[in-house]
């Protein structure tokens, strides 16, 4: 299946600092596309929203743990290191939160991941995205702490799986346009779930105690097995070549440990251009070099990994400066905050999964986008995967499989194979994928995989022309990993280099069939760095004639567009065009030189038979049979077919292997006698001239005895119009007894 | 070449099989012998079945023992048919009361062998059930000329003794099943009433 590559968007994602600017454009070249955008997100809260941080941090219980063991001087009884990283489950590549400011809530889910696995063996990734969905408007901009989230699950009750379906993290491309989640609560899977959850927010004694105090307290937090918040403020200046903390963050190794927090004893000037918030998750210190300069703690980040931060974590000094404060707007505030959390869900006994997916075999025209909904019912942990014709699909690890761009290649048999807790117990379901690649693909080189080698085309079958573009950026066409299938794409706007206004057009010339239902479809994923509250920059998917008139704009996409910043799919009728050749076009307009740019790919201009009317059924076989009987039905017009009918009862096990044949079983349960058949679309019910006869072994009436077994025999060799012929046993309809039956009759004895 | 050497373990059931012709107490002395079923070994006190065959009556179809099993805790019957009678194959229901359980008497049925009388198609149309102490037993030619009965067995069947805790002279039903009506299936492939005796059976 061609699937969106999760995650490898997050490189090259916009980000626009929230709330008073401050995004700063890297200029650097990257995978050929041009200007790159800085990937990390950091909370910048206005002052309100600040000190109702502060103030709701205050207010938490004060988290108490016995403390470690004394030292008595034996080497054993002192504890030198410790680490809950290995309860963290959402680690690695996909631990990142992309642009997105919801630290947070990234932070508070490794507190619950290291609870769930400590209490109850639930080592399980909860779902970051669920959480962002829960959050309203004032948050999702401004941020919070442990404490708001504890809020915000306490209210929903529950805690989602990541391998949910919808579950995934998607927000990490939000930008200053988006003030929530871009996937609502109600389209995320939210059964399976960890149910009753009730999260305890609680705050360390860090301030005013003193280094030996605040250490041992945090130390007996990871000693009692609990993973910490840890809250700092700092300067994010959005540039590696400066003294930021994502600058740090990107030109040093794991090992190295951050030296600001012991740089001074009354913390930062505060600079409202580069200022900002962020939580990460204390995971672990290490106490066991003789030097107190070298003892730290170990964080983790959720910015990702990178080849010098392979665990995504970095160092803080534990003899750092706990009392740190600084100024913002005559508030004195603390720079550094420390939290724990203390989670109870349900926990009943683990039991085997029961799982389903789509019953019906699913049809797909090329183009259209499916997705196969696995359920899975039992209580979570749950580990899925789907497979296709028994091969595993790579990455296919949640209860929904999506396939934005169905091909040929995508037509058979899909398995979802679930294992719930410690894979102790695995339940499985399948299903069949039918794609229909009947339907006429109109434009040529619709997915860009091929390039002209002429200057300035954008590859067969496509044009192009631009304004203001230097010339290395004239040609839109790209090829890499950033394409929404396959490699090439578009990519257009102004690549943040333009000398103003930029301006283009892509197109290609189609001739439209005279009859039928034209469909127009493209891929689109917007990027861009604009902070105003204005459509700036366009992106506008035309229909022209041939002498470049418009015909009909389908579609302006714009920088304050928030539905695109993740790959979407827009559809359009060209129903006013059958018959008429036209240019299908994509015109931009970027006239600031602020970076919006727009990737578009996998085009799809189909055409469907507008004729095409209920199904018809000319044969079937066998035509007889017991139920159970597997049954072929051939006729027309089989594809998007909603049922197959006995009597006009509707079965929705079957499979369209193609428009002209359906598969299908009898199903159990139906009286001896003849059944009408029919296939059912949404145009009606098409029937065959003929009925299938459902046959019994109770031959006499008198119940399934070896008494049956002996008409049979006395009927075995004959056919109709022979003395012995007994129509009863001929089994399967072919007009004879004959080892055929005898065979179904010893197979269902 | 590799030799496969009697271990341990055989040779010390070799004493045991030894043993076994003398287990049942009194009744034959010959040893156990059922051609296709294992020996099975009874504590020397526990009852075996013992079985009467019936008087012979000309045109009847009748369920005599093999001698060997006689006498032991696995009982083979053999279902004759009327010499010189033709048949395609036959539809059996007998039941068997407390004290004895439906056996198998080897072969790929479970519960019915087939004799030496009727020659199966391929598919064998060829199938036995059994519920409770009836069982029902279906054995057919498909293709293969009339067969003259009377030669040899139509059929086995096999009783077991049910448990060892059964008192000695105590009488096993084993009669045709209520309500249901044998039947053969004749040279010419119609169905004849099918009129089975059946001798007296008896733990001792």
């Amino acid at each position: 299946m061609a699937r969106l590559p999760m995650g490898k968007e997050f490189l090259y994602i916009s980000l626009v600092a929230l709330l008073g600017g401050g995004a700063v454009l890297m200029a650097q070249e990257n995978g050929g596309e041009g200007p790159a955008l800085r990937p990390h997100g950091y909370m910048k809260p206005s002052l309100e929203a600040q000190l109702r941080q502060e103030a709701a941090l205050r207010s938490l219980p004060v988290a108490r743990f016995p403390a470690p063991p004394a030292d008595t001087g034996a080497a054993s009884a002192l504890v030198t290191a410790q680490s809950v990283l290995a309860d963290v489950s959402t680690i690695g590549s996909a631990r990142n939160q992309g642009s997105n400011n919801d630290c947070w809530v990234w932070a508070s889910s490794a507190l619950a991941e290291v609870e769930l696995a400590h209490q109850y063996g639930y080592r399980d990734r909860i779902s970051t995205q669920y959480v962002d969905s829960l959050v309203d408007a004032s948050d999702f901009v401004n941020g919070g702490n442990t404490s708001l989230f504890a809020s915000y699950v306490n209210r929903a009750g529950i805690l989602v799986p990541w391998s949910n379906g919808n579950a995934e993290y998607i927000d990490g491309v939000v930008n200053s346009y988006c003030t929530q989640s871009l996937v609502p609560t109600s389209q995320i899977q939210t059964n399976p779930a960890y149910t009753h959850a009730q999260p305890i927010a609680s705050v360390l004694t860090t301030q005013g105690v003193g280094q030996t105090a605040a250490i041992a307290a945090i130390q007996a937090a990871l000693d009692n097995h609990h993973a910490v918040s840890f809250v700092f403020q700092t300067q994010f200046l959005e540039t590696e070549s400066a003294a930021g903390f994502d600058a740090w963050w990107a030109n040093n190794a794991e090992t190295v440990i951050w030296p600001e927090p012991v740089a001074g004893t009354t913390g930062m000037t505060f600079d409202p251009a580069t200022w900002g918030g962020h939580v990460t998750t204390i995971v672990g210190y290490d106490i066991s070099d003789a030097d107190p300069a070298n003892h730290y703690w170990l964080v983790l980040n959720s910015w990702g990994t990178t080849t010098t931060r392979p665990s995504g974590c970095f160092r803080v000094p534990m003899w750092m400066n706990y009392d740190s404060t600084y100024v913002r707007s005559n508030a004195t505030l603390y720079t550094y905050w420390f939290t724990t959390l203390a989670l109870t869900v349900d926990h009943p006994v683990a039991a085997a999964p029961t799982v389903s997916v789509p019953a019906s075999a699913t049809a797909v025209t090329l183009d259209q986008p499916i997705t196969l909904e696995g359920t899975v019912v039992g209580n979570p942990p749950f580990t899925c995967q789907w497979f296709h014709n028994g091969v595993a699909i790579a990455g296919a690890t949640s209860l929904w499989l999506k396939d934005p761009v169905p091909a040929a290649g995508d037509i058979g048999s899909y398995h979802l194979a679930v294992s719930g807790l410690n894979g102790s117990t695995v339940a499985s379901a399948d299903t069949q994928v039918v794609v229909d690649a009947s339907v006429p693909q109109l434009l040529v080189n619709p997915g860009f995989e091929t390039q002209a080698a002429s200057s300035g085309a954008t590859g067969t079958g496509w044009s192009f022309s631009s304004q203001g573009l230097a010339a290395a950026y004239q040609n839109p066409y790209r090829s890499g990993s950033h394409a929404h299938s396959g490699s090439g794409y578009l990519y257009l706007g102004n690549y943040g280099t333009s000398i103003v206004p930029a301006s283009g057009q892509v197109s290609q010339t189609v001739t439209l069939p005279a009859a039928g239902i034209a469909t127009l479809s493209c891929w689109v994923q917007m990027s861009t760095n604009e902070t105003l509250l204005a459509d700036i920059d366009t992106l506008a998917l035309q229909v022209q004639d041939l002498q470049g008139n418009l015909l009909a704009t389908l579609k302006t996409f714009t920088n304050q567009q928030t539905d695109h910043l993740n790959w979407a799919r827009d559809a359009f009728a060209l129903t006013p065009y059958l018959g008429q050749t036209v240019q299908i076009c994509l015109v931009w307009r970027c006239p600031s030189s602020v970076l919006t740019i727009w990737r578009v790919d996998d085009f799809g201009l189909t055409m469907t038979n507008p004729a095409a009317a209920a199904p018809t059924v000319t044969s079937f076989s066998p035509l007889a049979g017991l139920p159970g009987t597997a049954l072929t039905l051939t006729g027309t017009g089989f594809t998007g077919a909603e049922a197959v009918t006995f009597n006009d009862s509707p079965q929705t096990a079957f499979t369209v292997a193609s428009d002209t044949r359906i598969t299908t079983t009898m199903p159990a349960g139906l009286s001896a006698g003849p059944v009408m058949l029919g296939v059912l679309n949404v145009l009606g019910l098409g029937s065959p001239a003929n009925t299938f006869a459902v046959k019994t072994l109770d031959f006499c009436g008198t119940g399934v005895d070896v008494l049956c077994m002996a008409t049979l025999a006395g009927a075995y060799g004959s056919q109709a119009g022979d003395a012995n012929w007994f129509a009863p046993c001929d089994l399967n309809g072919d007009g004879k007894v004959d080892d055929q039956d005898v065979t179904l009759f010893l197979a269902n004895f | 070449m590799i030799r496969c050497l009697p271990g341990p373990r055989v040779l010390l059931l070799l004493p045991l099989l030894t043993l076994l012709p003398g287990c049942g107490g009194g009744g034959s002395s010959a040893p156990v012998s059922a051609p296709v079923s294992a020996p099975v070994s009874v504590p020397a006190s526990s009852p075996v079945l013992h079985y009467v065959n019936p008087a012979a009556a000309s045109g009847h179809f009748q369920l005599v023992v093999e001698p060997a099993s006689n006498d032991t805790a696995h009982l083979l019957l053999d279902l004759t048919g009327p010499p010189g009678t033709l048949a395609q194959g036959v539809a059996l229901f007998i039941t068997a009361g407390s004290g004895a359980v439906w056996g198998s008497p080897g072969g790929t049925d479970s519960n019915v062998s087939n004799g030496s009388v009727f020659t199966l198609g391929s598919p064998a149309l060829f199938k036995s059930k059994v519920a409770a102490g009836d069982l029902q037993a279906g054995l057919f030619q498909t293709g293969a000329p009339a067969a003259t009965l009377g030669a040899g067995p139509i059929l086995t069947l096999a009783l077991d003794l049910a448990g060892t805790a059964i008192p000695k002279g105590t009488a096993v039903t084993l009669a045709a099943t209520s309500g249901k009506n044998s039947a053969y299936l004749d040279g010419n492939l119609v169905q004849q009433p099918l009129t089975l005796d059946v001798g007296t059976l008896a733990t001792q």
